[in-house]
């Protein structure tokens, strides 16, 4: 009666040193071989995939992803990889949190080269999907805003923010020294400068300092699971509804298995699989 | 011409405009009713004899509480003698089937006589009624002439001041022998021997939500007049009166403990228990006033309980709510039969009956026809007793999908305590023919769009790698950020302070300059006063000062304690020129010859001062020492 389930547990054994085996025959032949190249084969893949209408997208994917773990850092490797992963959820293979993580790789196409409409039309494409799939489940539709501050900050990049209190700086200054004169134009301008460019510095400093805060502090990135419930630091649930897939949050610190997200206006913890961190 | 017209169109339009806004002003003072007073002007007598006194009464009635009564107003007839107003209140509140409403009254009574016969026209009554003035109307009475008999007390036709002719006699003995009229209002014990308000229920059990009729008897032996009255309180039932007039009631004669009394009904409510258990009625109260009671005899009624109970579980039909008890009648109009798919139509339902009418109907539910909130309107009133009337519910049901619909039937059970049985009211709303309409283009493309695959709008992966350049971050560290930001306003400001800082140390440094300077002035003008006064002593003096103070401002040397044959080796250590020092050296030896040689004269200081000039104005050419301002103080000390 014994043999039996030896014999089974030898197999089981062999087949699992098998399969690490060969994953990281994987691993190091994709990580031998120039990204360039690793990229032309996972794109023969994936058109060989959709050519055949349910291909094996599991491989292309592991291709893909292989490049991201290796830190190349491409926004066409991105596109690709978000191409792949959603195609994956149109067939009987699909994985959970495919949708997410093909929005992630499209938001981390956008993110590397903004002007890239194909990748906002696709990412488009792939909220819809996730939107459809949440009402078939009797589940809203969440659009949630972003806070004041943030939209603020939002309006310009971290180095317009820069440029434009590094010159209030120097009206200020300009100012100042046009006061200097007794009387006359020059006096009246620098009179009237001085204080606008105080008000200005005064503006600008926060929001340039904001915004540096926020790329140091705080990462993009996008929910690839199918939702993910916020808790807060006690690890107990807040008031708020779950975030859905495929929405865009901002990454904070790490704590063990959890990572701390903002969305929309609301903060707190996720498990740090259900979130994938954009490169930059 | 033209300017008077025009004037009066101005005063016609500003007397128009004032006509106009003086209602609207607070505090006006024209008579307008306020809105929701409903005012009745009464006189308990319209054929009163002469010197007999009557009286009017203005009964104002809102459906709102009443905040202020003042400055009432009754202009009488010439001759004739008012006395009054009386001022009585009375607020009541009626809840039918969960409906509340609330009634304020006031009353003014004026007492009045005629002092002949003669039809005699009473202006009307007038009174400020939440600030707004109320006015009654006149009235016409016709005063016959005097029959000598006794004057009577004036009757109030008034719900609550009630005078009841004396039915002994005003100095009458009561005569318990005399007979009785009513055995139905005979008591076996009355709790007072003058006067008492008795309450009377016409039945002491009910099922929830079944009438029950009280009756408030004042019961008496001698004259007596109402000044006021409180209501039962009620809380556990709804409330409708049924006596709305309680002049109308005539007096009874009846037997209270073996005794002769006239008894008045003064109220009658319909009460609607609003639970089941004993419920207490609680006492209805009143002050009386008489010539052998006193004035403000206060008297309470005896409480009543109700034995309430709800209608049995037994065959009680599904949809029964409680409270609905009486007999009804249900009818049902829809209107139109035919319509437009997601058009309304509009169902009438009227409920008819006595008892408590139901607040609301079950309508049949059905996929696609929504019905809206109900507009609900009562025509209720008391039939013989019993209240009754009609509810009538307008619905309007949105009717989504075509076809020919059947909108089902109403039902309403309800528990006749007449029979003690459940019954079923129905009306069957029947059938509507519901035309479709063309879907709109939005619902076509929404109905087509719930099953597309979006995902096949993918677009395809590519192929080959884009040029693209990462973005190269240039970290600048936050500090200097903060001190590229910084440093402009910071280096204007720390300028503005070196500036102000040497700018006052140059002007100190210029202040100690012109000092010398103006010693040197000062001494070379004492000079030169000395010469003209040929005063040989005070030139060589002043020129001496002079050179002393230039040389010490320019050099910094303190030349008057030098000695004349280290001078010259003193001033070349000081940077001034051989030559110069020198002209120094001799201009000053001149001056110490002059002022120290006796005989000096005129003669030889001529040119002195012009010498001295000419070594200053050299001098003053040389930069002025560095070191500081000190030594060019000592040299304007010196």
């Amino acid at each position: 009666m014994r043999a039996p389930s030896r014999q089974c547990s030898l197999v089981e054994g062999l087949s699992v040193a098998v399969l690490f085996l060969a994953v990281s025959f994987a691993s190091s032949a994709y990580a031998a071989e120039a990204p360039e190249k690793t990229f032309q084969r996972a794109s023969e893949a994936l058109a060989s995939a959709e050519a055949s209408h349910g291909g094996d997208y599991g491989k292309v994917i592991a291709m893909y992803e292989s490049l991201a773990d290796r830190g190349f850092v491409h926004p066409d490797v991105s596109f690709d990889r978000g191409v792949a992963y959603a195609k994956r959820a149109r067939t009987k293979d699909e994985t959970p949190g495919d949708l997410g993580r093909a929005a992630a790789a499209f938001e981390e196409t956008l993110l590397l080269r903004p002007e890239d409409r194909e990748a906002e039309a696709a990412l488009d494409v792939v909220r819809a999907e996730v939107t459809k799939r949440r009402s078939r489940r009797a589940k809203d539709d969440l659009i949630v805003r972003p806070s004041l501050d943030r939209l603020v900050i939002g309006l310009a990049t971290e180095e317009t923010w820069s440029f434009c209190a590094i010159g209030s700086s120097l009206l200020l200054a300009m100012g100042l020294l046009m006061r200097r004169k007794p009387t006359g134009a020059i006096h009246v301008a620098g009179s009237v400068l001085a204080p606008v460019a105080a008000l200005l510095l005064v503006g600008f400093v926060p929001l340039s300092f904001g915004a540096r805060w926020l790329r140091e502090h705080r990462r993009p990135g996008v929910i690839v699971a199918p939702e993910a419930s916020l808790v807060n630091d006690d690890g107990r649930a807040i008031d708020a509804p779950a975030v859905p897939e495929a929405a865009s949050v901002e990454v904070g610190d790490r704590r063990g298995e959890n990572v701390f997200v903002r969305w929309g206006a609301t903060e707190g913890w996720v498990p740090l699989a259900s979130v994938r961190v954009l490169a930059r | 011409m033209r300017k008077l017209a025009r004037l009066s169109s101005l005063l016609l339009a500003l007397t128009a405009t004032a006509v106009v806004i003086a209602p609207l002003l607070p505090g006006s003072r024209i008579a307008h009713a306020a809105p929701n007073l409903q005012v009745s002007t009464t006189v308990s007598d319209q054929h009163p004899e002469a010197g007999a006194p009557f009286v009017l009464e203005l009964l104002i009635t809102s459906q709102e509480p009443i905040q202020s009564v003042g400055r009432p107003d009754l202009i009488p007839p010439v001759g004739f003698t008012v006395a009054g107003p009386n001022n009585s209140r009375r607020t009541e509140m009626h809840i039918v089937n969960g409906v509340s409403s609330t009634t304020s009254s006031v009353v003014l009574s004026w007492v009045l006589t005629a002092p002949q016969a003669g039809t005699f026209t009473i202006p009307a009554p007038r009174v400020e009624v939440d600030g707004s003035m109320v006015t009654g109307r006149s009235i016409s009475i016709d005063v016959g002439p005097s029959t000598g008999a006794p004057p009577q007390q004036p009757g109030f036709p008034s719900p609550f001041l009630l005078t009841p002719t004396s039915p002994f006699g005003l100095d009458d003995t009561p005569d318990d022998s005399a007979p009785t009229t009513s055995d139905e209002l005979a008591l076996k014990e009355a709790p007072d021997d003058q006067i008492f308000i008795h309450a009377k229920a016409d039945h002491e059990t009910a099922y929830l939500g079944e009438q029950v009729t009280l009756s408030f008897y004042v019961y008496y032996r001698v004259d007596f007049e109402m000044t006021e009255r409180k209501e039962a309180p009620l809380s556990d039932f709804l409330r409708v009166s049924l006596l709305t007039d309680p002049s109308s009631t005539t007096a009874q004669y009846t037997r209270v403990g073996g005794k002769r009394f006239g008894a008045r009904l003064i109220d009658r409510v319909a009460v609607f228990p609003l639970k089941s258990g004993k419920l207490s009625t609680g006492s209805i109260s009143a002050r009386f006033k008489g010539r052998r009671i006193g004035a403000g005899v206060l008297r309470n009624s005896n409480e009543l309980t109700i034995d309430v109970k709800e209608p049995p579980k037994d065959g009680r039909p599904p949809g029964y709510v409680l409270g609905d008890v009486g007999h009804f009648q249900l009818m049902a109009t829809v209107q139109p039969r035919q319509t437009q798919q997601g058009s309304a139509v509009s169902v009438t339902l009227k409920v008819e009956g006595v008892g408590n009418l139901p607040s609301a109907l079950h309508m049949p539910q059905q996929k696609g026809v929504e019905w809206l909130e109900p507009e609900r309107k009562d025509a209720l009133a008391a039939h013989d007793g019993k209240i009754g009337g009609t509810r009538t519910f307008g619905y309007v049901a949105t009717v989504k999908n075509s076809g020919k619909i059947d909108l089902g039937e109403v039902e309403l059970p309800y528990w006749n305590p007449d029979t003690k049985t459940y019954d079923v009211a129905k009306a069957k709303l029947g059938d509507i023919d519901v035309s479709p309409t063309d879907p709109k283009p939005e619902d076509i493309a929404r109905a087509k769009g719930g099953d597309e695959d979006l995902l096949a709008k993918l677009p395809k992966g590519r192929s080959a790698l884009s040029p693209f350049t990462p973005k190269k971050e240039q970290e600048l560290p936050t500090w200097g950020l903060a001190g590229i930001i910084a440093a402009p306003p910071l280096l204007v400001v720390l300028g503005f302070g070196l500036g102000f800082v040497g700018g006052g140390l140059k002007r100190r440094r210029e202040d100690a300059r012109g000092s010398a300077r103006t010693a040197v002035r000062d001494a070379l003008d004492d000079a030169s006063e000395a010469e003209k006064k040929g005063d040989v002593k005070a030139v060589a003096a002043g020129v001496e000062r002079a050179l002393h103070a230039t040389v010490e401002a320019r050099t910094g040397l303190a030349s008057r304690g030098v000695l004349q044959s280290a001078l010259v080796g003193d001033l070349r250590e000081r940077g001034v020129s051989e030559e110069l020092a020198k002209d120094v050296h001799a201009v000053l030896s001149l001056c110490e010859d002059l002022r120290y040689s006796p005989g000096a004269d005129a003669g030889a200081m001529q040119g002195l001062i012009e010498r001295c000039k000419a070594v200053v104005k050299k001098l003053e050419r040389l930069e002025p020492p560095k070191s500081d301002t000190a030594r060019a103080s000592k040299g304007e000390d010196t």
